[in-house]
């Protein structure tokens, strides 16, 4: 795996080599400008997300952000972006490092190069607890029910792959998939683990569906641009350190992701 | 005394204080009980009304929430739809704005499903679900009951199931079956700015229902919405279906009638259910909130199950703790008690003690004594008291005994030892003294406690009871002594000897190991009754020893009373009589032979008086047993026949002890008759003659007989003299006799003359007339010891026994020839004849027997020759002279 990342990111840089000036890589860039620009997605609950109570950012990559600029010396200065964003603001250089727990995807690894994971999650559905037809994870796969999944995550191409009997809908936005199944246009929608905290914590109506076994796994790591690789040694550097001293373990008690958190 | 008073009342008073608060810590438990049940009840009590009033309330608060949340919903609602056409108003015209506007408003509220515009005749325009669009929708009847196209106001029809209307039906009152698992509400309105629409919103039910809290704090509470009509909109309770109409009427008409409130109603379980209820105050609906009672209560019921447990553990426990307290105090009370009734004791053992008792402190001063002190000293307390000298009174042992005393005392806590001391009158009393240290915790001495025990009387009562333990011990009778039970507890070595058994053996077993089953039964029954009553038995057993031989035993039986007269048990006194037994058994078998032999039997004293006879005797001598009884043996004798006899027999006796021989004896009729007698001597053990015993049997036949043949050998028939034989024995006898006695015998033939001529004569019978006359004439003529004897035809002889002279054998030779020479009558006859006689004398003649008669034949030849009627003296002998030897004098 790790060997076909490399490979892949060797491809992607040696296809964008141009667009970064050839006469300052980004580490010391970052390291000469003093700023690390961080893309951030704010609705990533319990991982990168903007209260909108408080404006605060919070959440475990907000926090090993913070450790990082903190490791290299710089300012930090996070940029808003989304999973359907993601890759046009990586390679546009809006950010150096895409840190919201990002799915380790092929369609991504095409374009993106990826960290050693932190954190790993199944696939998971959330319903609303009155709803009277899905009780189990395989209530969900029956004819005459609607599932949504949001626009461009990596749930919509394994939902289409897998589903079988159920209709499946794919709202733009995180947001109007929850909508759907609030108004009942939808039984349950498909999301992961950190965005099932938000739910169960933040609403009274949600109601989780887990798979009784592994459904499909999916690792989450931070996505950078290829063909860095000294950028990128410093950030798997970076991993191997929070990994090793707790730091990562730390901040994923903090947000109660201990059970996704990826500590090998 | 006092001092026992003091005791009593101080226990008296203790037991009263312990029942005292025994009865009130029973009491105060009770009131405990009593307390915390009414406590737990009333707490229970009010903690149902509690959870009911809490209820209610909740109930109220959360009726009127939800109504508040869906009118502003639908109040918001309205709003946006109001704004629809004002905020674009191309859209009243332009299909495509509508459709957007109408997206656009969906996307705001999120409970609603689907916004449709129907035209006028109820076709579908366009719908924000597609599918739904061209559909000819029925609604049904709206509330508010109005004009169906009243403009800008909200009317709502009766539930849906399905997600949409193109796949849902719209749910009637009577539909039976599962309720829906999806559905929705239709609201309608008409736009005042385009009236040919009628905009129909589908709600989703479940927004609302998701909205109500899962397990409120109050729990399990059941919205539900109703329209006015009694339509249930949506309920939060999963059976209910959308659609029915579960409300009565009267229910119904209280809600519109009140708008608010909570009623208690039976659903059609029978189960009372709590109901908030509260209208829209601009909307055809209202919101109901209900739950079970059961429901309410079951918290109640647990907490008040848990109160109950929590407080029947703690009663439990204060009960069992204050059970304890109390029963530990009733013990420690009782060993107060125990402890003060102890003193008590002490107390009385200290008065009434037998024994002598002081006590002295540490510095051995007397500080108390008891009465016993005063009876056996003499002294009084009060010249004891204080008196620095511990010891009694000086007694006949030295300082040195009492210095051993505290010197021992020093070492050890104790000393005892016999002591004498003296009694204030000055005699001596001897008895064991027991001293005792008595120390504190740590040791120190507080107190000394003497002891003393008078045993000069005991010192005689155990002499006594060692002379009587021994002479019971070397009793020559069986003692044992039994419980009242008869179980044997002592037995003495003679018992153990005549019955064969070791004490082990007999120790706790019962007499009747003894029982040989001889003994008669009523024997036993005839013990057990005296004795029972108390009384003394006496009797005999046939008992068995152990090795299986019968014994026979006198034995008295008596009962042993102690001081109290209560029974302590049985003493039994035996005498092995078995010897007398068989000795009394022989006596009487002797007695049975003496009684019936043939025998007679005859007993004298030591001095020869009768003590004694058998039947048999009587039979022989006719003396019946009263005649002879205490007379001498000798009156049986035939006169005195038997003197030579008697004196031979005595003589015999003496020596020999046994005695045979023959006694002539005459009965009491006269008769005569001749016994053979076997006479025993009994001694004494000092060899004292006790008794004669005379067995004899009557032979006076046999000795008849022998007399006769006895006559027929040495006599002669015609005459009754002598024969030839037994003269010749009588001559030896006399021979010897002479000889023993010093004495001459002379031996005189005679032979008659002028018999021959007789006998011609007169004839053989008158001759031999003349030969019986001339028989008794020589008898008459002789002395009694003399012996005739006739030897042939006319010849005599006679012996002349024990002569002291020839003088003497003159006289009686001169007497024998005159006593022939006169006539001799015969018949009428009378015939003379006279005698020749030739006499020779022993020893002047010391021929024998044979040679004498021969010498005295040949004198009287020399008579017959010297004329007849004359006698001559053997020329043997020399007459005046000593006797010369045979041969000489007649050679």
């Amino acid at each position: 795996m790790g060997l076909a990342c490399l490979t892949l990111s060797a491809q992607a840089w040696a296809q964008s080599g141009t667009s970064t000036p050839a006469h300052e890589t980004r580490l010391q860039n970052i390291l000469s400008s003093e700023r690390l620009k961080v893309c951030i997605w704010p609705d990533y609950y319990s991982i990168s997300y903007r209260d909108p109570r408080s404006q605060q950012l919070s959440g475990i990559d907000i926090d090993l952000a913070h450790e990082l600029a903190q490791d290299l010396g710089v300012r930090l200065e996070f940029i808003d972006s989304s999973f359907a964003r993601l890759v046009s603001d990586i390679q546009g250089n809006r950010c150096d490092v895409a840190m919201f727990a990002i799915g380790i995807i092929p369609e991504r690894q095409e374009h993106l190069s990826f960290t050693q994971p932190h954190m790993v999650s199944d696939v998971l559905a959330i319903t609303t607890r009155s709803n009277r037809t899905i009780r189990s994870w395989d209530d969900l796969d029956q004819p005459g029910n609607v599932l949504a999944v949001a626009k461009g995550t990596l749930h919509e191409p394994l939902m289409r792959q897998r589903l079988q009997h159920a209709e499946l809908i794919a709202p733009d936005t995180p947001h109007a998939r929850e909508q759907e199944v609030l108004s009942g246009r939808a039984d349950a929608f498909i999301t992961d683990y950190p965005y099932t905290r938000r739910m169960l914590e933040t609403t009274d109506w949600a109601r989780l569906v887990e798979p009784e076994s592994t459904y499909h796994l999916t690792y989450y790591a931070w996505a950078l641009k290829p063909g860095e690789p000294e950028w990128h040694a410093r950030l798997e550097q970076f991993m191997q350190a929070i990994k090793r001293d707790g730091r990562l373990l730390k901040a994923a008690r903090k947000y109660r992701l201990e059970p996704a958190v990826v500590l090998e | 005394m006092s001092n026992s008073t003091l005791f009593h009342l101080a226990d008296t008073q203790q037991g009263r204080l312990a029942r005292g608060s025994v009865k009130l810590l029973i009491g105060l438990q009770v009131l405990l009980v009593v307390l915390v049940l009414a406590g737990v009840h009333l707490t229970s009590r009010h903690l149902r009304s509690v959870a009911l009033d809490n209820m209610r309330s909740h109930a109220q608060t959360q009726t009127l929430t939800k109504t508040d949340r869906l009118e502003q919903n639908l109040n918001l609602l309205h709003m946006h739809l109001r704004a629809l056409i004002t905020d674009h108003p191309e859209a009243a015209t332009d299909a495509k704005a509508l459709r957007n506007s109408l997206f656009g408003l969906q996307s705001k509220l999120h409970y609603i499903r689907s916004l449709t515009v129907l035209e006028a005749d109820g076709q579908v325009l366009l719908s924000t679900q597609e599918v739904n669009e061209g559909l000819l929708l029925d609604l049904g009847p709206l509330l508010p009951a109005v004009s169906p196209h009243t403009p800008d106001l909200l009317r709502f029809g009766a539930p849906w199931s399905g997600r949409d209307f193109a796949r849902g039906k719209r749910l009637s009152p009577d539909a039976a079956g599962e309720p829906p698992s999806i559905g929705f509400f239709p609201v309608t309105i008409v736009l005042p700015e385009a009236p040919q629409w009628t905009l129909v919103v589908a709600i989703n039910s479940d927004y609302f229902i998701n909205l109500a809290p899962e397990h409120g704090g109050t729990g399990h509470l059941a919205f539900r919405a109703f329209l006015d009509d009694g339509t249930l909109l949506f309920s939060t309770a999963l059976e209910d279906r959308p659609g029915s109409r579960t409300l009565t009427q009267g229910q119904r008409e209280d809600i519109h009638l009140h708008h608010v409130g909570v009623r208690s109603w039976e659903d059609a379980q029978g189960v009372l259910q709590l109901s908030a209820f509260r209208t829209a105050r601009n909307y055809p609906w209202f919101v109901q909130a209900q739950v079970s009672s059961d429901v309410i209560l079951a918290k109640w019921r647990e907490d008040t199950r848990q109160l109950w447990m929590i407080s029947g553990t703690t009663l439990f426990v204060m009960l069992l703790t204050s059970s304890l307290l109390t029963a530990r105090a009733r013990r420690s009370l009782r060993r107060e008690e125990r402890s003060l009734e102890q003193n008590r004791l002490a107390a009385s053992v200290f008065l009434y003690s037998s024994d002598l008792i002081i006590i002295a402190d540490s510095e051995k001063n007397i500080i108390a004594v008891n009465p016993a002190y005063e009876k056996i000293t003499g002294y009084s307390a009060q010249e004891a008291l204080g008196n620095k000298h511990w010891r009694i009174r000086p007694g006949t042992d030295g300082a040195s005994l009492y210095n051993n005393l505290w010197g021992r005392l020093e070492r050890e806590s104790s000393w005892q030892g016999e002591v004498t001391e003296q009694h204030k009158d000055g005699s001596l009393i001897t008895g064991w003294l027991q001293v005792n240290a008595i120390q504190d915790e740590a040791g120190r001495v507080i107190n000394y406690v003497g002891v003393f025990k008078d045993l000069s009387r005991l010192r005689e009562s155990e002499a006594t009871n060692r002379k009587l333990s021994l002479a019971i011990e070397q009793s020559p009778s069986s003692i044992v002594i039994t419980t009242p039970e008869a179980i044997i507890e002592y037995a003495n070595p003679r018992f153990l000897s005549s019955s064969g058994y070791s004490e082990e053996e007999v120790l706790g077993a019962n007499p009747r190991i003894l029982q040989s089953g001889q003994t008669p039964r009523s024997t036993y029954v005839d013990l057990w009754t005296r004795i029972s009553a108390g009384k003394v038995w006496h009797g005999e057993f046939i008992n068995r020893r152990k090795d299986g031989t019968i014994y026979y035993e006198r034995s008295t039986i008596s009962p042993v009373m102690d001081t109290k007269g209560r029974l302590t048990g049985y003493l039994g006194v035996k005498h092995d009589i078995t010897s007398e037994k068989e000795a009394e058994r022989n006596l009487r078998l002797a007695a049975s032979v003496i009684a019936n032999t043939a025998e007679c039997v005859l007993i004298c004293d030591a001095d020869g008086f009768i003590i004694e006879v058998n039947p048999a005797f009587t039979r022989l001598t006719g003396y019946s047993r009263e005649d002879v009884l205490g007379r001498p043996s000798s009156m049986l004798a035939a006169e005195n026949r038997n003197d030579e006899t008697r004196a031979a027999m005595y003589a015999t006796l003496k020596t020999e002890g046994v005695w045979q021989g023959e006694f002539w004896n005459r009965r009491k009729d006269g008769s005569l008759y001749v016994v053979s007698s076997s006479v025993n001597l009994l001694r004494d053990d000092d060899g004292h003659i006790t008794h004669y015993i005379s067995v004899f049997s009557d032979i006076t036949d046999i000795k008849q007989r022998q007399e006769s043949l006895q006559k027929q050998a040495h006599f002669d028939p015609l005459t009754g003299l002598a024969n030839r034989a037994l003269l010749q024995e009588r001559l030896e006898q006399a021979i010897v006799r002479a000889r023993r006695q010093n004495q001459w015998c002379a031996v005189c033939f005679m032979d008659l003359d002028g018999f021959k001529q007789v006998n011609d004569t007169l004839g053989h019978k008158a001759g031999d007339d003349l030969l019986i006359i001339i028989a008794q004439r020589l008898k008459n003529a002789v002395r009694g010891h003399d012996t005739v004897a006739r030897i042939g035809g006319d010849e005599f002889v006679i012996i002349l026994s024990s002569l002291g002279s020839m003088d003497e054998c003159d006289r009686v030779a001169t007497r024998i020839l005159q006593a022939l020479a006169a006539p001799v009558p015969l018949g009428r006859h009378e015939a003379c004849v006279t005698g020749s006689m030739g006499i020779t004398v022993y020893p002047l003649d010391s021929g024998n027997a044979e040679q004498l008669l021969r010498h005295a034949d040949h004198a009287m030849y020399q008579a017959k020759q010297s004329g007849r009627n004359r006698y001559v003296v053997s020329n043997k002998i020399q007459c005046d002279g000593p006797a010369q030897p045979e041969g000489e004098a007649s050679g």
